[in-house]
């Protein structure tokens, strides 16, 4: 499995915080390098959550690398967060409809690392529609 | 606690009792938030603080056990509890221990 080719990756706070506090300089470099580039992006619903992180907030914020849904985005975000499996989200996890849409829209891969056996989680949604979803450990492995 | 404080506030409100009947009421059963920190400090030794016991105290013992027991299951993760509960990740483990401590303590577990 090899990764495929997008315009960019989508990653959500949990696998970017974890990545940043791994303490892999490659893994960090890699990420910092890609929001440099403009290909590594956050979900405008969790940018709270990275401007609380000082690393997060340098390489995400402070270079632009959030994304705001427009007209396209929220249109999916309405369909996707209609369908039966994405109402089994837990409550308040507006981020996973956000970034299935975004990612869909702008023809981008995610990176999250966040599963659960209960609730439908962003990999649920990502891999329900087709969209290239891979956990950091995956994303990594495949990069190398 | 709470709610019986109250009650015996409107009860001297309503004139069913005295000022004097309420303040020696509270004297005997209402115990002030120094005595209740003190108590937390007491039960949780010296590595905890009272910045988790007061947002416990704030969300409640049973919401933040389950979410616990949630996370020990792996059904959420620390970020579920801190954008579901406004529990910030630095205190979710004390927060937790100390719900339940409280918990497993009050169902005699």
């Amino acid at each position: 499995m090899t990764l495929p080719v997008v315009d960019g990756w989508m990653i959500d706070f949990r696998t970017a915080e974890a990545i940043f506090t791994s303490g892999s300089n490659l893994r960090i470099a890699h990420c910092v390098s890609l929001c440099s580039e403009g290909k590594l992006f956050t979900c405008h619903c969790e940018a709270p959550l990275f401007k609380n992180n000082g690393a997060l907030k340098q390489s995400f914020i402070d270079k632009d690398c959030v994304v705001v849904p427009d007209d396209d985005v929220m249109q999916r975000c309405i369909s996707i967060a209609g369908l039966p499996l994405a109402k089994n989200r837990l409550g308040g996890n507006q981020s996973a409809v956000f970034i299935t849409a975004i990612a869909a829209a702008n023809k981008l891969g995610v990176i999250s690392d966040h599963r659960s056996p209960i609730f439908t989680t962003v990999y649920d949604l990502c891999d329900h529609f087709g969209i290239p979803i891979f956990s950091a450990n995956e994303y990594f492995s495949e990069l190398n | 606690m709470m709610s019986s404080n109250g009650a015996a506030i409107r009860l001297a409100e309503a004139e069913y009792i005295t000022q004097p009947e309420l303040r020696s009421w509270e004297r005997v059963f209402v115990r002030t938030r120094g005595a209740e920190k003190q108590e937390e400090k007491e039960a949780a030794g010296d590595s905890f603080g009272p910045p988790h016991a007061k947002r416990v105290s704030e969300l409640g013992y049973f919401p933040t056990y389950l979410a616990k027991l949630a996370v020990d299951q792996k059904m959420i993760d620390s970020v579920d509890v801190q954008l579901g509960l406004s529990l910030s990740s630095t205190l979710q483990e004390k927060a937790f221990s100390l719900a339940a401590r409280r918990f497993e303590v009050a169902v005699g577990k």
